[in-house]
């Protein structure tokens, strides 16, 4: 074997361990993903909220402490860096069945939905644009707290276990400790994240699997191969960033590190 | 000066990357260059003129800016990245280990195999994109276009380059130059685990692994000394070994100062499974305090100090 065909063999193989090791990645991922939705699926009810115990009768909130900074741009604009993002559970009651349930406070997980996120991330409409702007262009950046509510009157999913004594009832964490209070059915989010690990890794195995027959056409290092090659290139270049990408796109919804841009009016 | 160098002994920096790019050319018009032992030293050299380009991104070895500004293109060549990337990454991110209240992009917990071997090899394949990521978004900020335009300048030599190379000649291009370039680049980025994994990075002293061998220095350009260049980041590198000795050795875990990089890869990526764990704690003998500034204080040294590279 000539020293080339060595190397290629080598560069083929550093292909096929990168590409297998973004695809553990996502599929891990994706079974713990899966462990949770089967965790929750059974122990959901769907609820309405009737009390909360935080900031403007909230029970619970996803909250972002976030740092602006002005861009370059044509037109001025800022990008939100999430510094510190924490989902507190308030407590409060929500009401099932004509069961009303107490949600304790500091305990389990608040996911708020996508919609009401972008919705209190957007710029508010009586924030003073040129003083943000302003602040913006320091080294300091503006800081703002943003906080996402999981508001009464609100449809929600609660999963963990109800415990009746007497006339009360609330919800505990389930054996593995796991609590929830979801806009969105919880179970199925979780499962459609999985999907997406699952899906992912099969395809870009599958990318490689055509790009590498392409690499190994015969003759070797003629035309198709050389397609094959260019191929491969590009798919190594691009399959990282991406598996990064479906890692932040699998992040649970309390994890979330929300940006952003606010753009002038 | 020299060659209009700050400090003679960054000849041997010039050194390291000539003889890289001679590897190179070699293996590029000469057929018969093209043998395994070449390519390997042209990895090697790969490595250590990312070594190179680790220190002039903290200090530009010329006196002139315009020379330090070319440097820097040579640098991305050798790399295929725009090393300009290296100034937020590196030295405001890393150094910090924070990105303004979230983790470094090259914190070593981003990857989290159970088999620790596949984090050393997977662990380029996560720091890269959230490193792109990253800087692009800082470059966007305002008051950077000149950054902006060294960046463009740097990507332009990297990719560009390595692209009229691919039309001479696709082959020899993929297999002798860019199989270095990339060895280089992504061995770097996993020295960042290499130095950090199991480390406290919440404190002053115990936050680095380092290599103090002697002739592994010698290549490594005192990059070895790892603690005392988080701490004292613009320090010439011909001065580490001596403050490591003075001041990070008698205030760290003995684990920390690590007699051989291949000994401890080995003992730590082969023999075990997990995560190394550092269990030895630092001596507990009163030391008189060194003058170190704060975190808050050694970045804004960091910003002032980027903004003049």
């Amino acid at each position: 074997m000539n020293t080339q065909t060595f190397v290629a063999l080598f560069c083929l193989a550093s292909v096929w361990v990168m590409a297998l090791l973004v695809a553990a990645t996502a599929v891990h991922r994706a079974l713990e993903l899966l462990r949770l939705s089967s965790t929750l699926k059974e122990n959901t009810r769907e609820a309405t909220v009737v009390e909360g115990a935080g900031p403007d009768g909230a029970l619970g909130a996803l909250e972002v402490v976030r740092a602006g900074r002005a861009l370059d741009a044509k037109v001025p604009t800022l990008a939100w860096h999430p510094r510190k993002v924490s989902a507190p559970s308030y407590g409060g009651v929500v009401e099932s069945g004509g069961l009303r349930i107490q949600i304790p406070s500091n305990a389990g997980r608040v996911w708020v939905s996508d919609a009401v996120l972008q919705s209190a991330l957007e710029r508010p409409a009586h924030e003073d644009w040129a003083q943000t702007l302003a602040q913006a262009s320091t080294q300091a950046a503006a800081e703002r707290t943003v906080r996402a509510p999981i508001r009464v009157g609100d449809k929600v999913f609660v999963a963990g276990k109800t415990v009746t004594s007497g006339n009360e009832s609330r919800l505990s964490p389930l054996e593995g400790g796991e609590l929830v209070v979801s806009h969105e059915p919880p179970a199925a989010w979780l499962s459609k994240r999985a999907l997406w690990g699952f899906g992912f890794s099969v395809l870009e195995l599958l990318v490689c699997a055509a790009l590498s027959a392409l690499a190994l056409w015969t003759p070797a290092y003629g035309t198709v191969s050389m397609v094959g090659a260019v191929g491969l290139v590009a798919f190594f270049l691009a399959v990282t960033p991406l598996g990064v990408s479906l890692t932040e796109a699998m992040r649970l919804p309390d994890e979330r590190l929300p940006r952003g841009f606010w753009k002038a009016p | 000066m020299t060659l209009g160098l700050r400090n003679s002994a960054d000849l041997r920096s010039l050194g390291i990357v000539a003889t890289y790019y001679g590897l190179l050319g070699t293996m590029l018009f000469i057929p018969d260059a093209r043998v395994l032992p070449v390519l390997v030293v042209a990895c090697a050299f790969s490595f250590l003129t990312a070594v190179v380009n680790h220190n002039t991104m903290h200090l530009g070895p010329f006196e002139s800016k315009g020379l330090n500004n070319a440097f820097r293109c040579v640098l991305s060549f050798a790399a295929m990245y725009p090393v300009s990337a290296n100034i937020p990454s590196h030295n405001l991110v890393h150094h910090q280990f924070d990105d303004d209240g979230q983790d470094d992009w090259a914190a070593p917990n981003i990857v989290n195999f159970k088999w620790n071997l596949l984090n050393l090899i997977h662990f380029p394949n996560v720091a890269g994109p959230l490193t792109f990521a990253g800087v692009n978004r800082w470059m966007a900020v305002k008051g950077r276009g000149e950054f902006r335009k060294q960046h463009t300048l740097e990507s332009f030599v990297a990719f560009g380059g390595t692209g009229l190379l691919l039309a001479y000649d696709f082959w020899t291009t993929l297999f002798f130059i860019m199989v270095p370039q990339l060895w280089g680049a992504r061995s770097f980025l996993r020295i960042n685990i290499i130095q950090h994994d199991g480390t406290d990075v919440s404190t002053e002293w115990n936050h680095s692994r380092n290599f103090v061998g002697r002739f592994f220095n010698y290549f490594m350009l005192n990059n070895g000394f790892h603690t005392i260049h988080h701490n004292r980041a613009t320090l010439h590198w011909t001065l580490l070994r001596e403050a490591h000795d003075k001041d990070v050795a008698p205030r760290i875990s003995p684990e920390l100062d690590q007699a051989s990089m291949a000994g401890y890869l080995f003992n730590t990526y082969i023999l075990h499974t997990g995560r190394p764990v550092v269990t030895t704690p630092p001596p507990e003998k009163a030391l008189p305090a060194v003058p170190l500034p704060s975190r808050a204080e050694r970045m804004a040294q960091a910003e002032a100090a980027s903004a003049q590279l």
